[in-house]
């Protein structure tokens, strides 16, 4: 029995050589191939963001309350670090949504930004969105060149276009520790003294 | 080196015990002249575009100054309408955003507008002659002043005190 279980492994490690190989060869620490950040990274209240709409919102299909996808159009980078890729997802809010009705009224819509998603943290935004239906005085011309049939005439309904640049800011400071492309929250480090911080936070309104 | 490290210390407590500022608080609705970088137009500029403004003069607070004048500002266009037929004319509207200091950010609010306009005589006259006769396209020309006013209370450095 001995005999087949030392020919047993011999013969494994002659059919697969390079997993012999690999299993010998020296593994590097995880610390050595990751270099972990230094000192947390903070994100300042009232850093702008660019952001871009990924689909229309029309008023045609959207109610208050509604939520809606974003995408960051340019990387956020402090300190060096880019704690907010091209590409992460940040959500908005329609606050207000009135559909376009008959005469040409047009439609208007107001959104509020929400959050970014970056690694783990969300990262709470401010800043806001208005639309307006174009074409409002077009019902004018319709009676104008239809007749009565112009008074069925309906607005159009405002949009967040695909593809709009909308512009957020950074709601509140935050601590971000930032290794490679992983990006979690943290809190601030003891001996960070941030006397405009509390001074901001403290003489600014909530909105 | 020693004598370096000294001397370091030395001026620095001269100057904290001078008591010289360096840093003031440019308050919550402080109003700042702005300008267009330049032209913008109801044909060329579309809602969401960025667009460049700068500061038309020197930002003083408590005698001290903490923006200077010419410094580059963001703004967007928070509305624009190309013109249309039946002479519907363009309308364009900017907003500055924000100016960027470092890593500070001042934000911003205030408002821009233009609506080219076209007599109404006119637009009647054209329409009857020409259907397809078509508005003006707004234009905001280069040099164009924007108020704007300072949405959050900020602590900036003192621009003139830092040698």
């Amino acid at each position: 029995m001995r005999y087949v279980a030392l020919l047993l492994t011999a013969s494994f490690s002659w059919a697969s050589p390079t997993f012999a190989q690999s299993s010998a060869e020296p593994t590097l620490p995880a610390s050595s191939t990751v270099t972990p950040s230094v000192l947390p990274v903070l994100l300042r209240q009232d850093t702008p963001i660019e952001l871009m709409a990924t689909k229309e919102v029309s008023t045609a299909d959207v109610t208050a309350g509604t939520r809606f996808k974003l995408r960051v159009n340019k990387p956020v980078v402090m300190d060096g670090k880019t704690v907010i890729p091209v590409g992460a997802v940040a959500y908005g809010e329609v606050t207000d949504a009135i559909d376009s009705g008959g005469l040409g009224k047009s439609g208007r819509m107001t959104a509020k930004l929400l959050y970014v998603q970056t690694g783990d943290a969300q990262i709470l935004l401010s800043g806001d969105v208005s639309a307006k239906g174009t074409g409002a005085g077009s019902a004018g011309l319709a009676i104008l060149f239809t007749g009565w049939a112009g008074f069925f005439h309906r607005g159009n309904n405002a949009k967040i276009k695909a593809g709009e640049i909308l512009t957020g800011f950074i709601a509140d400071d935050a601590w971000l520790d930032v290794v490679g492309t992983i990006v979690h929250r943290t809190v601030a480090p003891a001996n960070t003294s941030e006397p405009n911080v509390t001074l901001v936070s403290a003489v600014v309104p909530a909105q | 080196m020693r004598y370096i490290l000294a001397w370091a210390i030395v001026s620095l407590g001269a100057s904290a015990q001078a008591g010289e500022k360096t840093t003031a608080v440019l308050p919550m609705g402080t109003e700042i002249p702005l300008v267009t970088a330049g032209p913008l137009s109801s044909k060329t500029n579309f809602k969401g575009d960025i667009v460049a403004l700068k500061t038309a003069k020197d930002v003083r607070v408590e005698g001290h100054v903490v923006i200077l004048s010419g410094s580059d500002v963001v703004g967007q266009v928070s509305d624009a309408r190309a013109k249309g037929a039946m002479g519907m004319t363009g309308k364009l509207v900017i907003r500055p955003l924000f100016i960027r200091l470092g890593d500070r950010t001042v934000r911003l609010s205030g408002v821009a507008q233009q609506k080219a306009s076209v007599d109404s005589g006119a637009i009647v006259g054209m329409v009857l002659l020409t259907p397809g006769f078509t508005g003006r396209s707004a234009t905001i020309p280069q040099g164009t002043r924007v108020v704007s006013y300072v949405e959050r209370a900020i602590e900036l450095p003192c621009v003139d005190i830092v040698h």
